[in-house]
Formats: structure tokens, sequence, C-alpha cells
């Protein structure tokens, strides 16, 4: 009779001791009714026993270290810690030199000073210009009227700034009639350029803003120190 | 076993005596380990040496529980790294060969001063009989094998060296035990009197 491999594992089991003991139990009686398994037990048996006489081979020689094996796996190590401490520190510094590079150029000229700077300075041109003609002109009589054209100009700046209600309705039918004349092809219309350039508040500051661009250097000055740092000390630890 | 603790924790301190010490100590068992589930001598010493510096240098993951475990786990996974690197070759004889190429009848490392000479040549055979058969098994049977029957380890031990579970241990060495019958069978005049079957030895 064929044993099944559930008896096979069964009685290799239960050989070593390892079975539970209700499945032993259970085992035991099978044991002394079926001769089949009763014999296929023997056999295992008797394949342990060959085995376990099998004669324990001792160590051909001494497998002891020396210093020389562990030093080797330790220079590997060693040379894999170094190089990698400084690369790191080597890409810090490129980084850092970048960062230094970039910083510099927008101190120096700054790019939303670049397009403030024009028209402040224009406007400033223009107050000289008429500071100047002023004091050219000034005496007598010619000095009052340009004090007088003076206070007009504040006077309608004010309006400009206080524009009321009757003034607005004005303008607004003024630039209905504009739109009408553009639309019948009389006027042509303004460029769109122009009015967005007029509306544009200014330039978003950029993301490395000078704040960010300092903690940044100091983040990679540090970590190229600290990594060549590293890396001496690997390499005295090595010596 | 204080004491083995002791020269853990010396070796540890980067002591290499000590750690040399444990090597002498265990060294047997290691090879055994590595030359019944590699079947190769110069494979199994070139593992065991492998495992053994493997040990010292991985001594600082060892959390205390049964060292010889531990390190028969290491042994494992160096046999089955040389393995692989060998890319399983032929296996070579059980005695080592001399200059000539030429096989010594008794290899030194089988002897024993007390034994008669019919003795040591059946056990020999016996030995070598055993080691062919093994070497037919798939490594994950040879190795519980060896674990279980060979080095007498008991089911739970042989499960934590070979990270298995239990159910899978108990399964592997049922299936390997029939399969080194079977083997071990066809050598019947090799075997022992009173472990040959019946035939054979109604026979004899």
């Amino acid at each position: 009779m064929k044993i099944s491999t559930e008896d096979w594992i069964l009685l290799s089991v239960y050989l070593d001791g390892e079975l539970s003991d209700s499945k032993a139990t259970r085992l035991e009686q099978r044991l002394e009714t079926e001769k089949s398994l009763a014999a296929t037990y023997e056999q295992i048996k008797n394949t342990r026993t060959l085995l376990r006489r099998a004669p324990k081979i001792r160590a051909p020689r001494d497998f002891t270290l020396a210093s020389q094996m562990v030093g080797q796996q330790h220079a590997e190590s060693f040379w894999r810690g170094f190089n990698l401490f400084r690369l790191a520190s080597a890409a810090a510094t490129l980084l850092l030199v970048a960062f230094l590079i970039y910083d510099f150029s927008s101190v120096l000229v700054p790019p939303q000073f670049k397009q403030l700077a024009a028209p402040a300075s224009q406007e400033e041109s223009l107050a000289v210009q008429v500071e100047e003609s002023q004091r050219e002109t000034r005496g007598g009589s010619e000095a009052d009227e340009q004090e007088e054209q003076l206070d007009v100009m504040t006077e309608s700046e004010e309006m400009y700034q206080e524009e009321p209600v009757e003034s607005v309705e004005t303008r607004e039918a003024e630039e209905g009639e504009a739109e009408k004349a553009i639309d019948q092809g009389k006027v042509p219309p303004p460029e769109s350029g122009k009015l967005l350039d007029s509306d544009r508040p200014g330039e978003q500051p950029s993301v490395f803003s000078l704040p960010w661009l300092r903690i940044g250097e100091v983040i990679l000055a540090v970590g190229a120190i600290g990594f060549g740092i590293a890396a001496w000390l690997v390499k005295r630890k090595h010596q | 076993m204080n004491n083995l603790q002791e020269m853990i924790q010396e070796a540890l301190a980067g002591n290499l005596d000590s750690f040399n010490r444990i090597v002498l100590e265990f060294q047997d068992m290691v090879y055994y380990q590595a030359y019944r589930t590699i079947g190769e001598p110069d494979a199994a010493e070139d593992a065991t040496q492998e495992a053994f510096i493997s040990a010292y240098q991985k001594l600082h993951t060892y959390r205390g529980g049964s060292f010889k475990s531990w390190l028969l786990r290491i042994v494992t996974n160096a046999c089955y790294d040389e393995m692989r690197r060998r890319q399983r070759q032929p296996v070579a004889p059980l005695n080592p060969r001399d200059d000539d190429g030429e096989e010594f009848d008794s290899p030194g490392w089988l002897e024993d001063p007390g034994e008669k000479p019919e003795q040591f040549l059946q056990r020999a055979e016996l030995s070598e009989a055993i080691q062919h058969c093994l070497d037919q098994l798939e490594v994950k049977f040879r190795t519980v094998v060896v674990l279980i029957d060979l080095q007498e380890f008991d089911y739970a031990t042989a499960a934590e060296i070979m990270e298995s579970p239990l159910g899978t241990v108990k399964s592997r060495l049922a299936r390997a035990r029939l399969s080194l019958q079977d083997c071990l069978q066809s050598f019947g005049e090799l075997l022992p009197m009173d472990l040959r079957p019946d035939g054979e030895a109604k026979r004899i």
C-alpha cells in the first residue's frame, strides 16, 4: 500500500518527537493496525539513523582571521565612505559657487530695480527741468505767472484725483463717442501693448529672493565644510 | 556560555583574538555545515572563511539568543553565495588530489587514529555515499536535512536558521528523507548491516 505525502510528513515529524500529543496518539493507534505504515516508519527511522552516523568531518584547517583579512574588507568600506563624503563636499561647493554668482549678479543689477529705475529717473529729470525753467523765467511778473501756472497745475492734479461726478459723466460720454468712432473705422484702436504696459503693476519677485538665497548659501557652505571634515575624519581614522 | 558572551563583547570592542577564539570553537560545526551543503571541500573552505569574516563584520547585529543559530544563518547564506558564484560546477570527488592529480586514498581529515583500516574505509565510503545522495537534492531540501539529521538541531532552530516557517521545515524534511531513503538503498553493501534493506541483509 502506498503511503500518502501527508502520512510521510506525519511519520517524519513523529520520529523527531515534534508531533502534538493528540496527533501522536492517533498515529500510534494506526501504526499498530496498519503494517505498511509501520514498515514505512521503520524505513524513515533507518534513514535518519544512517544520516546521523555520517562521519563528522572536522575543519581541514584553522579559519581564524588575520588583521589583513578584516583590514582588506575595512579598506573597501573606507574607500566607499571617503569617496562618498568627498564627492558630496565637492558637489556642495560647486552649488555654493553657482549660488554666489547668481547672488552677486542680482545684487549688482537687481532685475526689479532695472524696470523701476527708468520711469523714476524720467520723473526726476522732468522736475529738474521745470525747476530750472522756473529759475530762468523767475523775476517780477513772470515769476508770479509761473507760480500761478504751477498752482493751476496743482489744482488740475487735485481735480484729477478727486474727479467730480460731472466730469466722469463727460469723460464716459467722450469714451463712448471714441468707441463708436473706432467701431465705424474712423479712428484706429489704441495698441493693446501700450494699455497693458500702463496697467502692469511691476514684475513679481524671483523665487530666489535674497533671504532664501542666503539661507541656501549658508546650508551649502555648512554642507561643503561638514562633508569635507567627514572625509578627513574617515581618512584619519583609516591611517 | 558566559565565556562566549564575554568573547563576543571583547570582539565587539575590536579584539580580534577574542573573535578568533570563537572561530576555533565553532569552525568544525561551520565547516561541516558548509561541506555537506555545498559538497565540495574547496568551496566549503571558501564559504567557511567568508562566513567568519562576515560574522566578524556583522557581530554588532547579534542581539542575544542562540549564537550558534545566528552563526549558522550566516554560514547558510555564505553557502548559497558560494554556490551561486561557482554556478553549481560538477561535484568534486570526496578524496582530495595530490600534485599529480591522483586521488588520495585516505583523506587526512577523515582519519581516526583508533580505527581499523576496514572500519575507516567503510566510514569513508558511507560518508561519500551520503554526500552523493545529498547532492541529488535541491539545496533548500539539503540544507534542512543537514541541519536536522546531520547537525541534529531541532525544528525550531532549523526554522530560525533558514528563516522559514515551521511547517515548511517539517514538509521539506519529510520529502528530503524520502528521496534520501531511495538513494541510499542503492548503496546497499556500503551501508551498515543493521541499516540495510531487508532483502540485502538476509542475502548477506
